[in-house]
């Protein structure tokens, strides 16, 4: 059976995504593969106590490196970068600015003594772990590394190969904020998403952005209001939104200091998140997951 | 260190979302003259939100995408084996086809091209959108949706604001990656905005890491101080980052927030707060 892949998101950082994701892959302990994609910002491992199993190194794409010895100062290279990521040094020697270089290979394809060539270097890591709820795939990008896109496609990847492999019927991907690379990279082609907001003027306009994404990737998705008590004004601006639309609300949750302490503790907030969790992950089932 | 075309550039950024940039953007924004804030969250940017502006397109900004005519192409198939992203996908005896969500616009196709069968025509990936007749002026950049790649507005959305001349207060994208770059680069200055949860704690390090590699001095502003008891002055003294200021949970500034109005104007330990922040930027920074 191909395992159900459920991607939550949220456009804006900081609404619960992980502290959300932790309950569900809680709530589902042993019929699921974890998955964490916000690789340049990884937290869900800190509530996971996770057994490394095994490290792999991310290369990601190679990236130009001038071997001065040989440039001829022609500067060829620097002005067809598109990335600004060639420049010449006080000796007018070329050399490549680490972590602008997009490894296009224009460089290396142009420079007329091949002082110029393309390796791959680490751009971060990714692991296989055992957690108490199950199998778990999760990275750190090193600072400033680059396609994010690609490490995330990766992290999918082995998720349903173990899925399959440890017959889990369900992936849960804690995923990263905004609506570009790494987030097109965790939806495209997911079961379904679960948008996690907040009642405020930002969590709302970041929310139609997400939906949006969502529609255009043809990822069906249902919403989560976090905090609700926060705002009553925009709780129910978010709710009349979601009506107007037709989207699913699967519930709401209030704001509780309980929910932060058991962070602090690094401990999964699920009683915290009760009874609302269970609801929702029961509204879930009804609705979406039949 | 500024000069008229180089103004400089405080940039406000965190590692892990949700801790409070914008409001730190808006709130030093808003208590100081002659400031240019600069939306680099391009992806979901709401900083004009907590400023009360109201935003107008000033342009689109564009990159530019191969397009190939199919009377010159010989179909010999060199373009697509120099793409590296896999943009172009030569099927049997068709011109390539372009996938532009993976085309990162390098321009190696059109070089390599035997005949110069391709030209490069401009393509929309997102907007600037500004306010500047009033104070405090707002450059804002904005993705379209379904843009895979945000630097591009990025870059044109700080170049913008650099050409106003003014001090700038950029407001970051979230994470440690190449967007981020982008925005800390050219940085004088690195605000980063935290929280003392071990999520906020570990992102941090990871912002303290990026803000290393990149040589840049930087200080920690803590928000929601008394929400979680991680200690973070020992990454502060590793980092050779002080603690510029902290802020305590409170209900009425995250309802406040929730309506678009920043801390700065109804809390006066922000006022307080924000107005040592620019102390030290004056004394370290600005001088």
């Amino acid at each position: 059976m191909k395992p159900r892949e459920i991607v939550i998101v949220s456009g804006k950082g900081g609404t619960g995504k992980t502290t959300i994701s932790s309950s569900l892959c809680k709530i589902t302990a042993g019929n699921s593969v974890i998955c964490d994609t916000d690789v340049d910002a990884p937290d869900l491992w800190i509530l996971m106590e996770p057994e490394i199993q095994e490290t792999r190194s991310f290369k990601g794409m190679a990236q130009a490196e001038v071997q001065q010895a040989r440039c001829v100062e022609c500067g060829l290279c620097r002005d067809f970068c598109r990335f600004d990521a060639i420049l010449m040094d006080d000796r007018n020697k070329a050399f490549v600015k680490p972590s602008t270089c997009e490894g296009c290979g224009g460089c290396a394809f142009l420079c007329p003594v091949q002082a110029i060539r393309m390796v791959e270097i680490e751009q971060g890591q990714y692991y296989f772990s055992n957690t108490a709820l199950g199998p778990f795939w999760h990275a750190r990008l090193n600072p400033g590394g680059e396609n994010t896109g690609l490490l995330v496609h990766l992290l999918r990847q082995e998720a349903r190969n173990t899925a399959q492999k440890e017959n889990k019927g369900l992936i849960i991907v804690d995923g990263p904020p905004g609506v570009a690379c790494p987030t097109i990279s965790s939806l495209t082609g997911a079961d379904h998403a679960i948008i996690v907001t907040e009642p405020s003027v930002s969590g709302q306009h970041d929310l139609m952005r997400l939906a949006e994404l969502c529609n255009q990737l043809g990822v069906p998705f249902s919403i989560i209001i976090n905090k609700f008590d926060l705002s009553p004004g925009y709780y129910s601006r978010i709710v009349q939104e979601c009506l107007d639309r037709s989207w699913v609300l699967l519930g709401a949750i209030p704001f509780r200091k309980e929910v932060v302490d058991s962070i602090a503790k690094k401990k999964i907030p699920l009683d915290e998140l009760n009874p609302e969790i269970e609801q929702i992950w029961g509204q879930f089932k009804t609705r979406i997951h039949k | 260190m500024s000069t008229e075309n180089n103004p400089v550039r405080i940039a406000v950024a965190s590692g892990k979302g949700g801790t409070g940039k914008s409001c730190v953007s808006s709130s030093l924004v808003l208590s100081r003259d002659s400031v240019t804030a600069v939306d680099a969250d391009v992806e979901e940017p709401n900083l004009s939100l907590l400023l009360d502006q109201t935003l107008h397109r000033q342009k689109d900004v564009t990159v530019l995408v191969p397009e190939i005519d199919p009377s010159v192409c010989t179909r010999c198939g060199k373009c697509s084996n120099y793409c590296l992203y896999g943009a172009l996908t030569q099927i049997g005896n068709n011109p390539p086809l372009l996938n532009k969500n993976l085309c990162h616009n390098c321009g190696v196709c059109s070089m390599v091209c035997p005949p110069n069968a391709i030209t490069e025509i401009p393509y929309r990936v997102g907007e600037i959108r500004s306010a500047l007749d009033k104070q405090p002026r707002i450059v804002e950049g904005r993705i379209d949706i379904g843009t895979v790649n945000s630097i591009p507005v990025i870059k044109e959305a700080l170049r913008e604001a650099s050409r106003l001349g003014d001090l700038m207060v950029i407001d970051c994208p979230p994470g440690t990656s190449c967007p981020v770059v982008a925005c800390m680069e050219d940085a004088d200055f690195v605000l980063l905005v935290t929280e003392p949860t071990p999520f906020g704690l570990s992102d941090l390090e990871m912002a303290l890491e990026l803000a290393t590699m990149l040589k840049k001095d930087c200080g920690i502003i803590v928000n929601r101080s008394d929400l979680a008891g991680e200690d973070l002055h020992g990454l502060s003294e590793r980092y050779n980052a002080p603690i510029l200021a902290s802020f305590p949970f409170s209900r009425n500034i995250a309802e406040a927030y929730a309506q678009g109005i920043s801390p700065i104007k109804v809390d006066k330990l922000w006022e307080k707060g924000i107005g040592s922040v620019w102390e030290f930027l004056e004394r370290e920074v600005l001088s």
